[in-house]
């Protein structure tokens, strides 16, 4: 599988009397680790929230897998595994169960097979049968991680991944992300932290005051550092 | 439909897990029904114009307060976002939600017509024909109750406002035929009698039923 | 002056006027009714209010199908401007009702009359409407949700009507409504004048409703650039 995964033309929205996103382009094709930076503020998590069809922008257009994303899109959102700083688990249900039922809605083949062998691979096996309520921060994350690529989707977007991470999460979720890269999985990930980010990316990009600065590949870290920390200090 | 199976598995196993909240439902029928023994202490324990009133507006009040969390823990627990996500028409999230909000809401309605039996000492009316009034209005108003719970999830205040918009479009319509064709019963009637009543409620679940289903996408939406 | 300017001064001025020349109809011009006596009077403003309830509930739910299809935010500042002038009306119908009433049938409400509930159900579904609204922060979710009840609202009038129909044929209740109620000269050119002038004076209102809505939208379209 190769090729653009995820194409966006001029986004722009607004909530009320704020303007956050001012005229966005971007553009993932498969197996990049494209990492997103930017101060608070920056129209980040909105940007992401168009990207997942979460919201509507107010003009521009979102292309995933080569097809308009409008509408239910179910043939898309099938596509896309996505993690937050909410794991979107039920507190009430127990880890196996969480995952059950999100195999269920994403018509996952084998989803009992499936659910265990990334208890497993996310290090909450032993904790199948408790109620997530009982779940560290750390570990719902990584539960969280697990709900997000259940269905093997071929792009995955993450949202500030590392915060609430501990070490074990965050190892867990490097190794992951490298692994599925390698397979051709496309992975978009927001987040503050440049030297953890660099490390994974294969393109970067800023995002400030609601449009993209800069964007790199590894040959300018150096460039993309210097320009980040400017952005930083003079806030927005 | 396997997405509406889905949903309507998690509601279950989430609303009885916890044991406390289907307790509060039966604990909140069984407070209104003694509310009404004593506020009509003083009646004629064999009249039988104050039973379906009574028997209703148990069931309307302890029903809506059922239903107020079906879409508000999906908010407070922020998953609201991870089904919107998932590869499934937003239809089968109200349909999902609205079949395990049925069984909940005829479970509080099978406890709270013994616990009538048993404050109310009435011979027993034609059942048949309590049933069938019991499970259409019950369908209406659930059908209508889950449709505003989406509605109110979204809004400050939202048990409050539950009743607020539930009242005036569900009091004059459902309750006062349910209403209507229970007090027939209890006078006597059986199905027969009130076969215009159990068409209306028929008409109002499938109305309500068929409007959920257009509307729940501009409601999760919003 | 732009043309929407100029069809709202036209519609402030045809109303003023029929207003005036209404209340002179009905205060003055007409005889006192035979068998009421003066209190009829009220009915003039009663009926021509309770229309324009029905009116404003329509154009509401019609605006908000409107929105529901096009998105566009202009439509919802009809629907919410005629559901705010509606609900003033509908409350002068309840108040006007009992004053009769309770001159005539010597109670201020009658729970079995079909008219009247369902004029109080009008009014609470507004009432539900406006507060809904209230509870809702961002503008579109506010358009969206009420546009949703809206429609809930409106499915249920029929339907309310149609249950009480059905409970009142099955519990027979002894009505004189039609006690007293026969027509005296005069009083058909007093309603029609009556009901014509509140219909202007309701559009008239509408449209400065709508024109403040509209600045109120421009308002802050205008902040959003200044905080650019």
């Amino acid at each position: 599988m190769s090729g653009v995964v995820l194409e966006a033309r001029g986004l722009v929205k607004s909530f009320g009397r704020n303007q956050v996103l001012r005229g966005v382009d971007l553009s993932i094709s498969s197996g990049d680790r494209y990492f997103l930076f930017g101060p608070n503020g920056a129209g980040k998590t909105t940007l992401v929230k168009l990207l997942t069809g979460l919201m509507k922008p107010d003009s521009g257009e979102v292309r995933l897998f080569g097809e308009p994303l409008e509408g239910e899109a179910l043939a898309i959102r099938a596509r896309i595994g996505f993690l937050s700083h909410e794991p979107y688990l039920y507190g009430e249900l127990t880890a196996m169960e969480n995952l059950d039922f999100f195999g269920q809605l994403y018509d996952v083949p084998n989803r009992a097979e499936r659910s265990k062998a990334l208890l497993k691979e996310v290090g909450l096996f032993a904790r199948s049968h408790d109620r997530v309520a009982t779940f560290s921060r750390g570990m719902k994350q990584r539960l969280g991680l697990a709900r997000a690529i259940l269905h093997e989707p071929d792009l995955v977007v993450l949202d500030e991944p590392y915060t609430g991470l501990d070490i074990r999460a965050t190892a867990t979720l490097e190794r992951l992300i490298r692994e599925k890269s390698a397979e051709g999985t496309a992975f978009l990930a927001i987040t503050h932290d440049l030297a953890q980010g660099l490390e994974m990316a294969t393109r970067a990009g800023i995002l400030s005051g609601g449009r993209m600065v800069l964007e790199n590949d590894p040959s300018g870290w150096d460039e993309f550092s210097e320009r980040y920390l400017d952005v930083m200090g003079g806030g927005r | 439909m396997g997405a509406v199976g889905a949903i309507f598995q998690k509601e279950l196993r989430v609303e009885f897990r916890n044991k406390q909240t289907i307790v509060t439902y039966l604990l909140l029928a069984f407070l209104i029904l003694t509310s009404f023994r004593f506020a009509f202490s003083s009646f004629d324990k064999t009249a039988t114009e104050i039973a379906a009133p009574v028997l209703w507006i148990t069931i309307f009040f302890a029903g809506m307060f059922s239903l107020t969390p079906i879409y508000k823990r999906e908010v407070d627990e922020s998953t609201k976002e991870g089904l919107l996500l998932a590869p499934i028409p937003h239809s089968a999230v109200y349909v999902g939600k609205l079949l395990a909000s049925l069984l909940v809401v005829f479970g509080l309605e099978l406890f709270t017509l013994m616990l009538f039996f048993v404050f109310f000492p009435y011979d027993l009316p034609n059942m048949a024909a309590l049933m069938t009034v019991l499970v259409l209005g019950t369908l209406g108003f659930v059908a209508l109750g889950s449709i505003i719970s989406a509605i109110s999830s979204q809004l400050s205040q939202a048990g409050v406002m539950l009743m607020v918009l539930t009242i005036p479009v569900l009091l004059f319509t459902v309750v006062l035929s349910a209403v209507s064709a229970t007090s027939e019963i209890f006078g006597g009637a059986g199905l027969d009698d009130i076969n215009q009543e159990v068409r209306f409620l028929a008409v109002f679940a499938l109305v309500f039923i068929a409007t959920g289903y257009l509307l729940i996408d501009f409601i999760l939406e919003a | 002056m732009e043309l929407f300017g100029r069809i709202r001064l036209a519609f402030i001025l045809i109303s003023a006027v029929l207003v005036l020349n209404g209340i002179f109809l009905a205060m003055i011009w007409v005889p006192p009714h035979e068998t009421m006596g003066d209190v009829q009077r009220i009915f003039y403003f009663h009926v021509a209010s309770a229309w324009i309830a029905y009116v404003a509930f329509i154009v509401t739910f019609a605006t908000s199908i409107v929105y529901m299809k096009t998105k566009d935010l202009k439509w919802d500042n009809w629907a919410v401007s005629s559901a705010e002038i509606g609900v003033v009306f509908t409350t002068l119908a309840i108040l006007t009702g009992p004053m009769w009433a309770r001159a005539i049938w010597g109670e201020f409400w009658r729970w079995e009359d079909l008219k009247l509930l369902m004029t109080l159900v009008l009014w609470l579904v507004f009432i539900a409407y406006l507060a809904l609204r209230a509870n809702v922060q961002s503008r579109r979710s506010k358009a969206t949700l009420a546009a949703v009840f809206s429609v809930i609202g409106m499915l249920c009038i029929p339907l309310s009507f149609a249950a009480n129909r059905i409970w009142t044929q099955s519990h027979p209740t002894v009505i004189a409504s039609d006690q007293g109620e026969i027509v005296t000269s005069g009083m058909v050119p007093a309603l029609i004048v009556a009901v014509f002038a509140m219909t202007f004076l309701y559009i008239a209102l509408l449209l400065l409703r709508v024109g403040a809505a509209k600045l109120q939208d421009r308002a802050d379209e205008l902040k959003l650039k200044v905080g650019d």
